[in-house]
């Protein structure tokens, strides 16, 4: 065995053994020191705006909540009933439902104001369609949540409207009504879109006569459920009873919660290139330059930029502006790509006196082809998109996108040729503010699922060059690729 | 010790002048290990750099245990590592030959060379015994603590060991020959 007192002793030697590191190296260090700091504030700053986005569509697009609805909506028929209604007040509504389940379920209920000529919207047995129409129409509440119902109380709002609904009237109303609830049939009529004095309103389906269980009647929006004692008064209460028996299981389809504003994620993967438009393109770049009054030649290589990998993920809001026309924006953060082709490694850092001190560029590069520089670019953007769907079909709808996209060059290290011939990468000479735009199809699957998926082919350009004037290269980013949104409904 | 500690303290909130403090602390002892690890002083700049990147990104997990400047020179002996693995050039010199018989010098060579001159012997020697002997001769690794780091076998370690110890013996005792012809040369 070999003596260890060498090792022993080389070990103590080189224990203490330095070298002095040049400034450089802590040069280097502080500016990757800073950028990572950038960096952490760019991913702290990404994620919070992905989560504020994410809490304002949750807020701003969920939909009501059904009990609290129903919940009201039952107690102000509670309220009513007992108020308008010789039933004890003691019982529940489903009592009453219950009680009035044999032959006559609603024979006592009887407005206490109904007025002389009037006749509640429930019972129009006999008449014609188009009475039966008006009838449904002023049957209708009114009134949502305690307010006015603008819409459905458009057609009774004027005493013109009400005339014509109490007109309708007939004396012997009361004999009808009582024939009407005593038939304990539902008598359903779902004319959603009815026709009074030229305009189409939309009407909610009516429940002539019938046994109203309590279910349903408690998942009547309060729209139907409350009734307002003043202005319409006449017809409000009498026709509040109506209201709330007019609701049936297709009604609560359609008055089911809607989103207005739709979430979605977006993900793109693609090519990424930076290429000059064919104006501003140098094509004698790659000359030689040949040696002028018997000097060296020097080769001059072309500094172009060849595409590569890109891909980008975001997420966004979407509010539908018709059937098929929608708004979108977000925020999505993209990933682009380049490569360009260098010599050698430099040798230490890069000195340049810009005029007023020495600025130090590490790594760089000679010019060359020996290796490829992989320039990248990380962008924030707020797409602002519409799309518009071309084809009529609900299978697979097919859309246009066009929008423009603002966005904030967050980090590169992309090089360029300076005028020493030299390559590096130069933060001050990026273009951080870039407007693009952007194009493209979308396919749209699952259409009837709750998270569908729309994919396409999708094109992007930077309308702001990569860097800035005066850096020698007119660059454009732009971006060919595939774009899956996937929407939450 | 309380000014470390503050220094520590300051460099995890990010303050950038308790990192350049740190640094200069312990710049040029590190620099010396990456010096002794790599071929030239670019390359050991470049690993220098990355390990300060290493310790500031992970200063966090340093307990106060131990000497900060061993949990340094740790990680700096790591990143020389990876350094050469990822290196294409050294990557391709380190190759690790199969152990065979190999003559073993018993005796010690004296001598008075300085540390410099040893460090500099050191990286004459092919990339694969550089690393080796270095581990095990100056960081005091096992041969099957090296084995693991260089992904190669305990013998292959010894035998590559055996080999960077016997040349290094055989030029520090024709050291003073050497210098000696190019004094002359000069």
């Amino acid at each position: 065995m070999p003596d260890n007192s060498f090792e022993h002793k080389l070990s103590q030697q080189m224990e203490d053994f330095s070298y002095p590191a040049s400034d450089a190296v802590w040069q280097k260090l502080e500016a990757n020191l800073l950028k990572r700091k950038k960096r952490r504030w760019a991913i702290i700053w990404f994620f919070s705006g992905l989560v504020l986005v994410s809490a304002g569509i949750y807020f701003f697009a969920r939909p009501e909540a059904p009990n609290m609805d129903s919940r009201v909506a039952s107690n102000n028929l509670n309220a009513d009933l007992s108020e308008n209604l010789p039933i004890s007040p003691g019982k529940s509504s489903a009592d009453k439902g219950t009680e009035s389940n044999n032959a006559e379920p609603y024979a006592q209920i009887k407005p206490a104001n109904i007025a002389p000529g009037e006749i509640p919207a429930a019972v129009e047995t006999g008449r014609s369609k188009s009475e039966k129409r008006k009838l449904s129409i002023s049957s209708v509440g009114g009134y949502q949540n305690g307010k006015r119902d603008t819409h459905n109380v458009s057609s009774i709002k004027n005493a013109q409207d009400r005339e014509k609904v109490n007109g309708t009237s007939t004396e012997n109303s009361k004999e009808t009504e009582k024939e009407n609830f005593s038939s304990g049939k539902k008598v359903s009529e779902s004319n959603n879109n009815i026709e009074t004095e030229g305009k189409i309103e939309e009407v909610t389906p009516v429940l002539k006569t019938g046994i109203v269980p309590e279910n349903d009647i408690k998942k009547t929006k309060t729209e139907n459920a409350v009734a307002d004692s003043g202005s319409v008064n006449n017809v409000g209460n009498n026709l509040k009873l109506a209201d709330s028996l007019a609701v049936g299981k297709n009604d609560q389809k359609a008055q089911s919660p809607k989103r207005h504003v739709l979430f979605g994620l977006r993900f793109e993967a693609g090519r990424s290139a930076n290429s000059e438009s064919s104006f501003t393109q140098n094509k004698s770049a790659d000359m030689v330059s040949g040696p002028s009054a018997g000097g060296p030649i020097v080769y001059s290589y072309p500094y172009t930029q060849e595409p590569g990998f890109a891909f980008s993920i975001g997420a966004w809001l979407r509010k539908p502006i018709n059937q098929r026309v929608n708004v979108q924006t977000g925020l999505t953060y993209h990933y682009y790509s380049t490569s360009t082709p260098v010599g050698a490694t430099g040798q230490g850092a890069l000195s340049i006196n810009n005029g007023m001190n020495d600025m130090r560029f590490s790594p760089y590069y000679q010019q060359g082809d020996s290796a490829n520089y992989q320039n990248k670019y990380h962008l924030l953007s707020v797409p602002i998109e519409m799309s518009f769907q071309i084809n009529k079909g609900k299978k697979l709808p097919v859309s246009w996108l066009l929008g423009i996209e603002p966005g904030w060059m967050i980090g590169s290290n992309a090089v360029f040729k300076d005028t020493s011939g030299y390559l590096f990468s130069d933060n001050n000479k990026y273009n951080r503010f870039q407007l693009g735009i952007q194009t493209g199809i979308s396919f749209r699957f699952f259409q009837k699922t709750q998270h569908a998926l729309e994919i396409g082919p999708v094109f992007q350009y930077m309308l702001t060059p990569a860097f800035k004037s005066g850096s020698g290269y007119d660059g454009h980013l732009n971006f060919l690729g595939l774009r899956a949104d996937w929407i939450f409904r | 010790m309380t000014d470390q500690k503050q220094i520590i303290k300051d460099c995890l909130r990010g303050d950038i002048t308790a990192q350049r403090k740190l640094y200069e602390a312990f710049a040029e002892s590190m620099m010396g290990v990456c010096y002794r690890y790599t071929k030239s002083v670019q390359d050991a700049e470049d690993v220098l750099q990355e390990g300060f990147m290493r310790v500031f990104t992970h200063l966090k997990q340093y307990r106060g245990d131990g000497e900060l400047g061993g949990w340094i020179r740790r990680i700096m002996v790591n990143t020389s590592i990876n350094y050469l693995k990822k290196n294409i050039h050294y990557r391709n010199e380190m190759v690790f030959s199969e152990p065979s018989l190999h003559p073993v010098i018993e005796e010690t060579p004296e001598h008075a060379l300085q540390a410099k001159d040893i460090a500099n012997l050191i990286r004459q020697l092919p990339t694969g015994y550089q690393t080796v002997f270095n581990l095990h001769a100056i960081e005091g690794y096992s041969h099957v603590e090296i084995g693991k780091i260089l992904g190669i076998s305990e013998n292959t370690s010894r035998s590559q060991y055996m080999r960077a110890r016997n040349l290094l013996c055989d030029w520090i005792k024709r050291w003073d020959e050497i210098n000696k012809s190019e004094n002359y040369a000069r």
